[in-house]
C-alpha cells in the first residue's frame, strides 16, 4: 500500500517537474504563468526527495521518540487508568442521582449532578478520542505519511499544504503524544476523589425506616447502627415514634448488597441482616420504606419495654390510664416459654412499678440497674426455669407525665453518604472540586498539549510545504494558487 | 494504483515530448522575433528572452532524469530508495 502510494507520489513529482519545464518554455509573454515554472520544478524535486526520504522520516520519528522517551505502553496505561477513574465517578454520580430521584429529590440530581455527569462525559469523550487518534497514528502512521507525500507531490500545489500538514502531524504526534501524561502530570493537581469503594459496591438508597415492636407500635428513640463487613458505616437516631427519616442526601442506606443492621433500644440491642432487594418496600409514589419489627420486644414507653426470648406470646393487652399528671401503663401478657428462655422488663428508675407473675408478686428474678444515655434504668429478668411454662405477667408502670421527655441526646449520628462514603450533596464544593480537577487534568491540560502539538505540526508543515497556509484552510481546501 | 501510475507515466512522456516541441517552437519564435526587421525593441527583447528561457528549459529537460537520479542516489546514501528514476 505505502509502496504504491510512494511510486505514485514519485511520478507525480516528476510530472510536476516537467510541467514546470513546459511552462518555462512557453513562447508566450504571460509572465504570471511563467512565474510558476521554477516553483513547480523546485516542488517536483522537493517532493521526489521526500519520497526517497520516506524510510528516513520513519526512522527519524522512531529515533527521536526513543531519545525523548516516548512510550506508547505507559501512555495507554495512563489513559486507561484515567478513563476508568472518570467512568467510575460518572457511575457513582449516576447512582446517587438515581437514589435521589427515587427519594423524590430529583431536583437535586437535575440541578447539580446532571451538569457534572455531562462534563465528565465530555472528558471521557476527549480521552477516548485521544486514544483513537493515537491508535490511528500507531497503526496507520506510515501510511498517513505516504498519503501526505502523495498529496505533497500533486502538481500546482493543489494539495501540497494539506500533505505537508498530514506528514508533520503524524511526525509530531507520534513523537509527542506519548509524552502527554508527563506534561499533564507535571502541570496538574493530583486527583483525589477520596470516595471509598463502598458506594460502588453497596450503592445508596434514601428511605424512611420504621422500627416497630411485636405489637406493631413504633418503638421510641431507637438507634440504628449499620455495619458493612463488621465496619460501622452509619448510625442514625430515631424519633419518639420510632421513625428514622434518611431522605437527607447526606444520609441514606446501602442499596445493593446485604448488610447488618443493629437496633438499640435503651441498651437492648438486636441485629438483623437486611437484604435491600427483599426488605425495602418501594411505593408507587417513589418513596422507599424499611420496616423493622423487633419481634422480641413489647414497647411500653420511652425506655420502658418488655423483652422475651424463645417464647410465644399467647395473649397481650396494653392500655394506658392518665390521672393527676401521672400515666400508668397496664400490661397483661401471657407467654409460653420454651427451654432456657427469659423475660426482661426494663423501666426507668424513677417509675413506680408492680409486677405480678401468675398472680404472685414474689417471684425469683434478677434485677440490675444501669445507666443509658443519662437515664437510670432498671432491668428485671425472669428466667423460665423459675416460673411455669405458661406464665401470665401483669405489669403496671406509673410515671409522671412531666418526666415524659424525649431523650436529650442519643449521641452523634454517623451519616452513610457524608461520613462513610465522603460524598456530600449538600456541600456542592466537595462534589464539584474533584470534577473540576478532573476537567482540568483530563480535558483542559490534554487539549492544551494537543494545541502545542498542533502548532508544532503547523510550524513543521510550513517547513515542508514551504508556504504559509492558514491551518484550517490548508487542512480543508489546500493551498490556493498564487 | 498501477493504472494511475501508468497514466501519470504517460502524461510525463507526453509532457516531455510537448516540451521538446515547445522548445523548438519557442526557439524559432524567439529568433524570429529577435531577428525581425522591426524597430520595436520590446518585441526584440521578448524574443531574446524566449530564446534564453527555451535554452535553459531545454537544459533542465535534458537534465531531468539526471536530477531525479541524483536525488535517488543522495537519498540512497541514507536509505534504500523505493522507485527507480524514470527515463523520459
Amino acid at each position: 500500500m505505502e509502496y504504491g502510494l510512494l511510486v505514485l507520489a514519485f511520478y507525480l513529482s516528476v510530472l510536476t517537474y516537467y510541467i514546470g519545464i513546459l511552462l518555462y518554455m512557453l513562447p508566450l509573454p504571460f509572465y504570471s504563468i511563467k512565474k510558476w515554472a521554477p516553483t513547480l520544478m523546485v516542488d517536483g524535486v522537493f517532493s521526489a526527495s521526500l519520497v526517497f526520504l520516506y524510510t528516513l522520516i520513519l526512522y527519524v520519528m522512531k529515533y527521536l521518540g526513543n531519545v525523548i522517551g516516548s512510550d506508547w505502553n505507559s501512555f495507554y496505561t495512563w489513559i486507561t487508568v484515567k478513563t476508568g477513574l472518570v467512568v467510575s465517578l460518572i457511575a457513582i454520580l449516576k447512582l446517587i442521582g438515581i437514589a435521589l430521584s427515587m427519594a423524590g429529590l430529583g431536583f437535586l440530581s437535575n440541578s447539580l449532578l446532571s451538569p457534572l455527569i455531562t462534563l465528565l462525559t465530555y472528558v471521557v469523550i476527549i480521552l477516548l478520542l485521544i486514544t483513537v487518534v493515537s491508535a490511528i497514528i500507531i497503526e496507520y502512521g506510515a501510511r498517513l505519511i505516504a498519503i501526505g507525500i502523495l498529496l505533497h507531490a500533486v502538481p500546482f500545489r493543489l494539495t501540497r499544504a494539506s500533505g505537508a500538514m498530514i506528514i508533520s502531524m503524524v511526525i509530531v504526534f507520534s513523537i509527542g503524544l506519548p509524552l502527554m501524561p508527563l506534561f499533564v502530570e507535571n502541570i496538574s493537581h493530583p486527583i483525589s476523589l477520596q470516595t471509598s469503594n463502598l458506594l460502588d459496591e453497596y450503592g445508596v438508597s434514601y428511605l424512611i425506616v420504621h422500627v416497630y415492636d411485636k405489637l406493631g407500635n413504633g418503638v421510641p428513640y431507637p438507634i440504628v447502627y449499620v455495619y458493612v463487613d463488621d465496619t460501622l458505616v452509619a448510625r442514625y437516631n430515631g424519633d419518639s415514634r420510632g421513625t428514622l427519616n434518611l431522605l437527607d442526601p447526606n444520609k441514606g442506606l446501602p442499596s445493593n448488597k446485604t448488610y447488618t443492621l443493629e437496633v438499640e433500644v435503651c441498651g437492648y440491642r438486636t441485629r438483623y441482616l437486611i437484604n435491600p432487594r427483599e426488605d425495602y418496600v418501594f411505593y408507587n409514589n417513589g418513596s422507599t420504606i424499611l420496616n423493622i419489627y423487633l419481634k422480641n420486644l413489647v414497647s411500653l414507653g420511652v425506655c420502658r419495654f418488655i423483652v422475651v426470648d424463645n417464647s410465644d406470646l399467647l395473649e397481650v393487652n396494653v392500655y394506658r390510664k392518665s390521672s393527676n399528671g401521672n400515666t400508668t401503663v397496664f400490661t397483661d401478657l401471657e407467654y409460653i416459654f420454651y427451654n432456657n428462655s427469659y423475660l426482661s422488663i426494663v423501666y426507668q428508675d424513677s417509675d413506680y412499678t408492680s409486677i405480678y407473675v401468675n398472680g404472685s408478686s414474689i417471684v425469683h428474678n434478677e434485677s440490675t440497674r444501669y445507666k443509658w444515655r443519662n437515664i437510670d434504668l432498671v432491668k428485671q429478668t425472669f428466667y423460665s426455669h423459675n416460673i411455669s411454662v405458661v406464665a401470665r405477667f401483669l405489669v403496671s408502670i406509673t410515671y409522671k407525665d412531666s418526666e415524659v421527655t424525649g431523650l436529650d441526646s442519643l449521641g452523634r449520628e454517623l451519616y452513610y453518604m457524608k461520613d462513610s462514603i465522603n460524598m456530600s450533596i449538600t456541600e456542592p464544593t466537595k462534589l464539584i472540586n474533584p470534577v473540576v480537577y478532573i476537567i482540568f487534568d483530563l480535558l483542559i491540560a490534554p487539549l492544551a498539549y494537543i494545541a502545542v502539538l498542533t502548532s508544532s505540526s503547523y510550524a513543521l508543515a510550513r517547513i515542508l510545504g514551504g508556504a504559509y497556509p492558514g491551518i484550517f484552510y490548508a487542512l480543508t481546501l489546500g493551498r490556493r494558487l498564487r | 494504483m498501477a493504472d494511475i501510475v501508468g497514466f501519470i507515466q504517460e502524461m510525463v512522456m507526453n509532457v516531455t515530448i510537448a516540451a521538446w516541441i515547445m522548445f523548438f517552437l519557442t526557439w524559432v519564435i524567439g529568433w524570429a522575433l529577435k531577428g525581425s526587421p522591426i524597430p520595436f525593441l520590446r518585441i526584440k527583447r521578448a524574443g531574446q528572452r524566449f530564446i534564453e528561457d527555451a535554452i535553459w528549459a531545454a537544459f533542465w529537460l535534458a537534465m531531468g532524469s539526471t536530477v531525479f537520479a541524483v536525488i535517488a542516489y543522495v537519498a540512497s546514501k541514507f536509505q534504500q530508495p523505493f522507485p527507480e528514476p524514470p527515463i523520459p
